[in-house]
């Protein structure tokens, strides 16, 4: 045998070992692509071997604000996300419990986050479509009174939607505020020596604030337009 | 407007309105969780795959799907080019083929297959120590997972481009053959197309350049000016290296298939 050909079968080897591990780590959940990542591991192993070492052996998914489309309300939820988890990191020792109680909630919080900004974005999109954009420029002279009722009609709900948006824009933005000012409690209460009661108060509030936001997704706007108060109120 | 909307309350079809520059760019909302999605991405929002390579989470799911990506690819390539060659003259086959082509065109082609498409990730992989050691060197705070999924990136890349720039070849190839273009002319044709793989390959190279740049931003901020020349020269160099090492590593591999599935007897 050649050098090149005990040099292959060397490489092989250890390819056929980082597959072995590469099959372990995947998990069971992911059909064909854990296949097609093991095949190709033997192969290509040197591309492997540092997700294998990274990783520690655990495989864990993607933030969805990394998958969000890049616009100034995901820098914004980005930005108090990695405050909240930072301030939740340092719980460490204090107040545990609940923090691991209130996991999924301060997750879902993260969702409807993301879910509002992306209604957000959707109704900037319809509201920038020429057909809404300037809704001034439509016959207001018409004389058949169909027409004209129909045409008011037709601005009272662009209006609304506007109405709409900068309501949803505002209490995105008021959610967000108010857990900056809890964050910001949390590190006071921290090093100020408070019982972990209070930490436990401060982290359950945060949770909550998700329902203030997912209240907004069906909640009749008033009918004088005013803006209702966000989930600080 | 008003006609229009006149029309429209009648139930007559409306004029159509030309779209004003101002409507916002329609956002891309491929699936980056698979293989057509991170080619979609790859292909319209090149930024969000720049993102989604910065990661962490997302770096071990992403690089086996550009893996698919440049495998299919170069494939796909390989073909064209297999097909292109066998509906060639003999005579216009270019120097490195020509003596193995004559004899065992079906064996010359499964080699050029093999080479082609693992040619480019195995240069990857040899490469991979030099890009991580390079960039610890300019000071970046990098992971060898991210190194690796930036390269990646950039093989995705080479692969998009030669998938774009493939069907304008095979026109002109082919056309050449079927007008019967002199033997010389149709020698530096197909001898393009052993190139083309490496001329698509800058495109892939000036991804990696662009992502190894964009980590500059884990420099200190009163290094950052000095150290992102650095980088610059470095990933520079690198890039280089890796122009360099893929060729000579096609090249080894097609003759190392071709002789070992030419003795087998394919």
């Amino acid at each position: 045998m050649t050098l090149f050909g005990q040099t292959l079968v060397l490489y092989l080897v250890i390819g056929a070992g980082v597959a072995g591990a590469v099959y372990m780590t995947w998990g069971s959940d992911r059909g064909a692509n854990r296949w097609f990542v093991v095949v190709t591991a033997v192969v290509f192993w040197p591309l492997y071997l540092p997700m294998l070492l990274t990783s520690g052996g655990r495989l864990r998914d993607a933030s969805p604000i990394t998958t969000a489309p890049l616009d100034e309300l995901t820098s914004a939820i980005a930005r108090v996300d990695s405050e909240l988890e930072a301030a939740l990191g340092c719980l460490d020792g204090w107040a545990e419990d609940v923090l691991a109680r209130e996991t999924d909630r301060i997750r879902e919080l993260r969702s409807a986050w993301l879910a509002q900004a992306q209604r957000i974005r959707e109704m900037d999109q319809l509201l920038a479509r020429p057909e809404y954009a300037a809704p001034a420029d439509e016959p207001a002279l018409e004389a058949d009174p169909r027409l004209r009722s129909s045409l008011l009609s037709r601005r009272q709900n662009v209006e609304r939607l506007g109405r709409l948006r900068r309501r949803a824009h505002d209490d995105l933005t008021r959610s967000l505020a108010w857990v900056r000012e809890v964050v910001s409690m949390i590190h006071l209460a921290k090093f100020s020596g408070a019982p972990a009661a209070r930490a436990e108060e401060l982290v359950a509030q945060i949770a909550a604030a998700v329902e203030g936001l997912s209240e907004l997704t069906w909640q009749e706007e008033p009918p004088d337009g005013v803006i209702t108060a966000g989930p600080a109120a | 407007m008003s006609v229009e909307y006149a029309r429209l309350m009648r139930g007559e079809a409306p004029f159509v309105v030309p779209a004003p520059d101002e409507l916002p760019a329609p956002e891309v909302t491929a699936d980056e969780h698979s293989v057509l999605g991170v080619t979609e991405l790859l292909l319209k929002d090149p930024e969000r795959v720049d993102r989604l390579a910065r990661e962490e989470n997302e770096q071990p799911y992403l690089i086996p799907r550009f893996l698919a990506v440049g495998l299919t690819s170069f494939s796909l390539f390989a073909l064209a080019l297999v097909l292109t060659l066998g509906s060639a003259p003999a005579s216009a086959v270019p120097w490195p083929l020509a003596g193995t082509w004559k004899d065992h065109p079906s064996e010359a082609g499964v080699a050029l297959w093999l080479a082609y498409a693992l040619g480019f990730t195995l240069t990857t992989g040899v490469c991979l120590p030099s890009f991580y050691f390079y960039a610890l060197l300019a000071g970046v705070r990098v992971s060898w997972l991210q190194v690796t999924a930036q390269v990646m990136r950039g093989q995705g890349s080479t692969a998009i481009m030669l998938m774009g720039v493939l069907p304008v070849y095979l026109a002109v190839a082919l056309g050449a053959i079927v007008f019967g273009a002199p033997a010389e002319v149709l020698k530096v044709v197909l001898t393009i197309a052993l190139l083309l793989p490496f001329a698509a390959g800058l495109w892939g190279v000036r991804s990696i350049y662009i992502g190894f740049l964009g980590l500059s931003d884990t420099l200190p901020p009163e290094r950052r000016c000095q150290r992102e020349c650095w980088l610059r020269r470095l990933t520079a160099a690198c890039s280089a290296c890796y122009t360099a090492v893929c060729p000579l590593m096609i090249y080894t591999l097609w003759n190392y298939f071709a002789d070992h599935l030419t003795r087998a007897g394919l």
